[in-house]
Formats: structure tokens, sequence, C-alpha cells
């Protein structure tokens, strides 16, 4: 079985396209559109990375992973920014949540898994 | 000489009573101890006398009267505080020679019968007409050198506007010295001083006298139950027997050392005669003479004063002051002359008539009501010394008086008249209220001023508030179009990317050809979209780029590397050439990569054949890089537009190539942000140079 996923996102095409580059690579791929349902699926799955939206409808992605890292089991998850807020304040959001990433929308399909997987306890 | 022989005997049987009366009262002996300074002639111990016994008035005095009491006297000698130390501690029973003031009665016990008078007195040489202290005018006085003469004749002389020098000297003998050589007018000494000296050296005594003072015994206080009063006892008994050894010790001390010559006896016995029938009458008839002088001599100066007091006074109410009198039911008695011709009245027209209507009118042109002025100053005449006031001329010309007002009143006390002397203050009180108006105005103006700053401040801050508030919108409408735009396109790209990549299974030819046309449409609009942002964010004053330095030759390499696959596409010779001095810029990295990558995109684009070229070189403290191609270059016309927004030049009737045509305007306005500058030349048909330039590193 290969590495858990979550990807987190509200819009649905958005969501789609990542688990289809993921799967075919080889991922387990879990699904939320909201984050609440992400953090749900976080304690009970506990992936090997999470991506993660930041306009989520119930809150900003950058707040769920501020929730995931105080709880001790999900602390070490590596979050994975996939958004489309590429401007500076957007990186600005994140830039003191530990063990996070950034990538900017829309996604390279050719490098995308690439670049994911440098993110990733080996 | 019979005198003398006469006061001789008289003398001897005098001590050959008191002699036998020693006697009996040396039961009752005590010891009485007297200090004892230099003073003389008044107390002092004589140069000649071996044994060291003191002499002088007071001596003679105190000796006297111990042998009266029976007391027995020692002697205790020593300076002046010395002895009025002792006499404080109680050491001593007496001390001679003091003067009676109230502090030192608070210290020392005084008898009432004084021993000596002292006083100060003007010496001048004989033959001049010095007399009295008004005939010091403009002369030269000498005085002791910070002597209590010195403060006391200047105070004495104060109320008679006399011109005189004062001059100090060290010592009684050179001041009369000077004196007698004509170096000065007059002296000033103590009494005793000129009474035993002055005739020695050719002067005369005046009658300015002045600072008298009683000399006495001082005894420790409530020590002196017997001695004082034992001393004004035989005090009194002395002084009232002019022939007694009160006197006697007087003239002893007082006469001028004679020296006896045998020849002359006769005349100097007759000299000294006289001299002591004079000294006999005594202080007290010369100091009586002398205080005659001296009032009459007040008097005189008083007089003389008042007169001209008064005429000074008539001087100035007649030159330039209304007088006014008036009954206190307002009715005109008196004006002066002056008075008339300031207002405008003969004597006959005002008199009688009331002073408000006439010389007062009825309010002030403030609206102050003068109706009741009048009766207000004879009810508070006090508070009514001084009015200022509006009254009104003849001509109807309205003028500001200063009042003095004096009531004056019959011998029961009833006011009869009131006086009212004014002068004319209306030019000054006109002066004070242009000064007062001016004043008002540049305050009122001074507050237009102040309220409009506050106005333009809080319309500037306001301004600013919206500008604030109109970049915040605008930020939030950027990044929310940015995020907006992104999010399907991701999908658009995205989804062609995993249908081109064949994920989703093989594609045919054609398929692959319209799949990768939806791409590039797509990755177009992306540029498009991020193009629009960059200028957006550049024009809202959003973007701010940052300064640090880094190395400029690898950065080139870079975006040649980024570019190269797209020449070799087209077949485009890239040539690159960075001068060795070309090292470390500090700037804006992406900034400058973005502006590099455009240019050499455009000349690769605009270019078919031929090359493109990327040169960098050091010029002082700028760098320079210029990208040259071999294109289609641009027209002369086309040259200014360039860095405008939007401007692609088109090569004909189609636009033949991609661009936002935007990418210029973006270098343009990024380097405006960098402190660079970019520029074109070109040639139709041959190809366009465009150069950057950058500092070396940017102004502090």
């Amino acid at each position: 079985m290969g590495k858990k996923v979550l990807v987190v996102d509200d819009n649905a095409n958005n969501l789609l396209l990542e688990k289809d580059l993921l799967e075919v690579a080889g991922f387990t791929v879990f699904e939320a559109e909201n984050a609440a349902d992400g953090l749900i699926i976080t304690r009970r799955e506990k992936p090997d990375i999470v991506l993660m939206d930041v306009r989520l409808p119930d809150m900003r992605g950058t707040e769920a992973a501020r929730i995931l890292r105080r709880d001790k089991e999900t602390a070490d998850i590596p979050i994975v920014f996939v958004t489309s807020s590429v401007m500076a304040e957007g990186i600005e959001e994140i830039k003191d949540i530990k063990k996070s990433g950034f990538i900017g929308k829309p996604i390279n399909t050719r490098t995308f898994v690439e670049e994911i997987s440098r993110f990733m306890k080996p | 000489m019979d005198f003398l022989m006469k006061q001789c005997l008289l003398l001897i049987a005098l001590l050959m009573v008191l002699f036998s009366v020693v006697p009996s009262a040396g039961a009752e002996s005590r010891v009485v101890t007297v200090g004892v300074y230099e003073n003389p002639p008044k107390i002092f111990t004589p140069d000649k006398t071996d044994t060291g016994e003191p002499a002088g008035i007071f001596i003679d005095i105190i000796a006297y009267i111990a042998e009266q009491e029976g007391w027995d006297l020692k002697y205790a000698p020593g300076t002046w505080t010395e002895g009025l130390d002792r006499l404080a501690a109680g050491t001593i029973d007496l001390m001679p020679d003091v003067a009676y003031t109230a502090s030192r009665d608070q210290i020392y016990a005084f008898h009432s019968v004084p021993v000596l008078s002292s006083w100060f007195q003007v010496y001048a040489a004989k033959g001049s007409n010095i007399h009295s202290l008004l005939d010091l005018n403009h002369k030269r006085i000498l005085v002791l050198d910070r002597s209590v003469q010195h403060d006391a004749f200047l105070q004495l002389s104060q109320g008679f506007d006399l011109d005189f020098t004062l001059v100090s000297v060290p010592d009684y003998h050179t001041m009369f010295q000077t004196v007698a050589a004509g170096d000065a007018d007059a002296a000033i000494t103590n009494s005793f001083y000129g009474v035993m000296n002055a005739k020695k050296f050719g002067l005369h005594d005046t009658a300015v006298i002045f600072s008298p003072s009683n000399l006495f015994f001082a005894a420790p206080k409530n020590q002196s139950k017997h001695l004082l009063p034992a001393i004004d006892r035989h005090l009194s008994k002395l002084k009232n027997d002019s022939q007694s050894l009160y006197y006697q010790s007087l003239r002893h001390w007082t006469a001028e050392p004679v020296r006896f010559r045998l020849p002359e006896w006769v005349k100097i016995t007759g000299i000294g005669g006289i001299l002591l029938i004079l000294l006999s009458l005594g202080s007290g008839l010369l100091l009586k003479h002398q205080v005659t002088v001296r009032t009459r001599e007040l008097e005189t100066a008083n007089h003389t004063l008042r007169a001209s007091e008064q005429k000074y006074r008539d001087l100035v109410m007649l030159a330039n002051s209304i007088i006014l009198r008036f009954t206190p039911d307002g009715r005109i008695t008196f004006l002066n002359e002056f008075g008339q011709k300031f207002f405008g009245y003969d004597a006959t027209e005002i008199l009688g008539r009331q002073v408000v209507g006439t010389l007062v009118p009825e309010s002030e042109t403030t609206g102050r009501d003068l109706r009741p002025l009048l009766e207000d100053i004879s009810r508070n005449p006090k508070k009514f010394e001084r009015n200022v006031n509006k009254n009104i001329l003849r001509n109807g010309d309205r003028v500001w008086i200063d009042w003095t007002n004096k009531m004056i009143a019959d011998e029961n006390g009833e006011i009869k008249e009131i006086l009212s002397i004014g002068s004319d203050i209306t030019p000054r009180v006109k002066n004070e209220i242009k000064i007062y108006q001016l004043n008002e105005a540049l305050r009122q103006e001074a507050e237009i001023l102040e309220q409009r700053v506050a106005e333009r401040t809080a319309e500037l801050r306001e301004a600013k508030e919206q500008a604030e508030a109109a970049d915040r919108i605008k930020s939030a409408f950027l990044a929310t179009m940015s995020h907006e735009l992104r999010t399907p396109l991701n999908s658009i790209i995205g989804f062609t990317g995993v249908l081109l990549q064949g994920l989703a299974g093989d594609l045919n030819n054609e398929q692959q050809k319209q799949m990768t046309m939806v791409q590039t449409s797509a990755r177009h609009l992306l540029a498009l979209i991020n193009d629009v942002l960059d200028i957006s964010k550049i024009e809202a004053g959003q973007l701010k780029v940052e300064a640090k330095p880094f190395g400029l030759p690898s950065a080139i390499e870079k975006t040649v590397k980024i570019v190269s696959p797209l020449a070799e596409k087209k077949g485009l010779q890239l040539k690159l050439d960075i001068a060795d001095t070309v090292d470390t810029i500090t700037t804006d990295q992406r900034r400058l990569e973005q502006i590099m990558v455009n240019l050499l995109n455009n000349a690769i684009k605009f270019t078919d054949k031929g090359q493109v070229a990327l040169y960098c070189r050091k010029e002082n403290t700028q760098y320079v890089i210029t990208v040259a191609d071999t294109g289609m270059g641009l027209r002369e016309q086309d040259l200014e537009a360039l860095f405008q927004p939007f401007r692609q030049i088109d090569s004909g009737t189609t636009r033949k190539h991609d661009g936002s045509g935007l990418g210029l305007s973006i270098c343009k306005k990024l380097l405006d942000l960098m402190g660079g500058s970019i520029s074109v030349e070109s040639t139709w048909g041959e190809g366009s140079r465009f150069t950057v330039r950058l500092p070396v590193h940017p102004e502090e």
C-alpha cells in the first residue's frame, strides 16, 4: 500500500485533478472539502502528508494547520499549501508554520508529484 | 590767673574734704573693676606715666565717685571690644565711654545722667566763609575713612541738594593738616578732637553739628543696683556746680596743652583763662547754640523747599493742566485758562453750568453712562482720586482726560467743592486703542489661519485615510482576482496536462494538437493575468522591490538558460558577453531576472533569423545590460509609445505574436522602482537594441 495523502480543497475540479495525479503516482488519497473534515481525517488516518488549500469554506487552511500542529499526534505531519493565493500576503501567512511547503496554482502536472515527495519523510 | 588759682585751691579743699570722708565710707568698701581702653582725652593710658595708671575725663570722674563711695577701683586694660565683651560676661563692673543705644540697652545697664555728650562737627580754616551746612556747597570735605561720620554726614546733607566732594582720610591728624595746608575746605571730626586740636591747626569750628550721642558708664545687666544710682547721684551734683571736679576735668583734658614760658606767662595765662571761661560755659551751652543755628538752617531750607515746590506746582498747573472746580451737585465754579482754551468756552459761558452735559458727555461711546459719575465721585472720593473718562469739547470732539480729584471740605467735614486737575491723554488712549485694534486684528487673523491649518490638516488626514482605505480595497481586489482566476485555470491547465501526458489514455495526433492549443492558450491567459496583476500592483504602489547583493553574471547566465530552448527552436544564435569587471549587484534579483527574460523573449520572438545577443559591462557606478537582435526593428513613430501598457507593435495587418503587450511597460516601471532606466535604439528592418542601466549599489 502506497503512502497516504490527504487533499483538502473546496473546489471539486481541483480536488479531482490532484487526486488523479497522486493516485497515478501510487498514493492512497483521502479527500476533504472543508477544514473540519480534513482535521477529522488527519487524526484518524495519520497521513504521510496533507495538501491543504488556503481558502476553505469553514476556516483558513493555515488555521487548520495550526490546530494540527498543537496536537502531539499530528504535529509532525508535513503540510503543503496548494493555493491560488500566490501574492505576497498569502505566502506571508504560512511562513511560521513548521514543516510546511507551498505550491502555487496552477500546478504543473509534470512536476507536481515530485514536488510533493520532496516534503515527505524518506 | 586769679581764677586758675582759685580753682586749684578749691580742688585742694575738695580733695581734703574727700579724704576726710574716706575712712568713714571704708566700712562698706567694695572692689569695682573698670574697663580701660585708649580714646584720649576721654580715657587712655598716658605714655609719660610709668605707673601705668589710666587717665582721662572718665577716670577723673569715676575716681572721684569711688572716693566718695569708698569703692576700691581696679582697672582692666584692653581694647574697646574686649571691654564690651568683659562687661557682657560680668568680669568687669563698669565700662566707660559707652554711647547709649537701644540695642546696647538690651545687653547692658546704663545710668541716666550722661557723663559727656559727643557729636560730630565740621571744622574749616580760619578766614574761610564756611559757617553753615549750605556753605559747604561745591566744597571739598574730608572725612575719616569708613567712619560712622561718613554715613551720618551724607544722611544729614541729603535733603539740601548740595554738591560737594567727600574725601576719605585715614586719621584726624592728616585731616586737619590737609585743611590747614589749604588742600581741602573742611574736615569732619568728633567734637573732642576738634576742641583739642582746632586751634593748633588754625581751624575754626562751624555750626555744622550732627549725630549727637550721650556717653555713659555701662554696667552688666542686673548687677548695678548700687553702682549706677551712685554714679547718677554724683554726676547730677557735679554737673550742677560749674566749679566742680567734673568741669575741672573737662577743662583739663580738652584745653590745648600749653608750654609755659616765663616771659609769656601773663599772656598765656590770659588766653588760658579765656579758654577756661569759655569751656566752663560747658558743652551744654555750645550745643544749645549750635542746635539753634541748625534748627534755623533747617527751617530756612524747608521754607525754600516749600516755596519752590509751590512755584513748580503752579507752573505745571497753569501750563498744561485743566483745573476744574465744581460743587457736589455738579455746578462748575472754576475752570482755569488752559481749561477754557482746551474745552473752547469762555469763563462767562461755562461758570455755573453743569459738568455733565458740558464738559462731560452723558455717556461714553462705549455706552458707559456718565450721569451718575459726579455722584459717585462725591460719595466715594477715595475711589475717584484718579479717574479716566471721556470728556467732550465745545466743538463736539471727544477727548480722554486723566483726572486727579480732591474733595475740598469745610470745617464741618462737609464736601464743599471738588477740585479736579486733568490732563489730556487722548493721543495716548488713541494709540492704545489702535494698538489694541491691531492686536485684535492680528489675533483674529492668527485664529483664522490656525483654523485653516486645522481644517487643512483634517482634510489631509481624511484624504490620507481615504487613500489608505482605497489601497486596502485595491490590495484585497487584486488578491481576490488573482485567486479567483487561478482556481479555474488550475483545472484547465492541470487536466490538459493530464491528457497530454497520456495519463488518461493515449491521444491521437489531432487530439494531441488540439489539447496543446488549449494548454498554450491557457498558459497565455495565465501570463496575461500575471502581467495585469503586476502592473496593477505597481500602479497601486503595492509592489515593493528588494535590495540584496547577488552575483550578476550567474543571474544573467540563468536567464539565458531559460530562453535558450526557444532560440534553439527558432534556429537563432544566442550570444552572451559579460565583461570581467561585472561582479555583484545590489537590487531585486527576481525582478531583474524577470526584466531580462522579458527582453530576451521579445528579441527572440521578433527575430526570425540571425542572432540575439546580451552584453553586460560596468560603467562607473552602473551596470549596463544590452539585449540586441537582428529582427524586424521598430519604426521611429513607434518608439515613443513602446513603454506604454498594451502597445504591442503590429508587424502588419494581422497580429502575429503572442504577448500581453504589457512586458515592456512592466520592465520600465520595475526599473523606475529599482533606480534604473531602460532605453531603446532601433532601425526599421535591421534590429533593435534595448539598454538597461542599473546602479551597482542603490544610493542610501
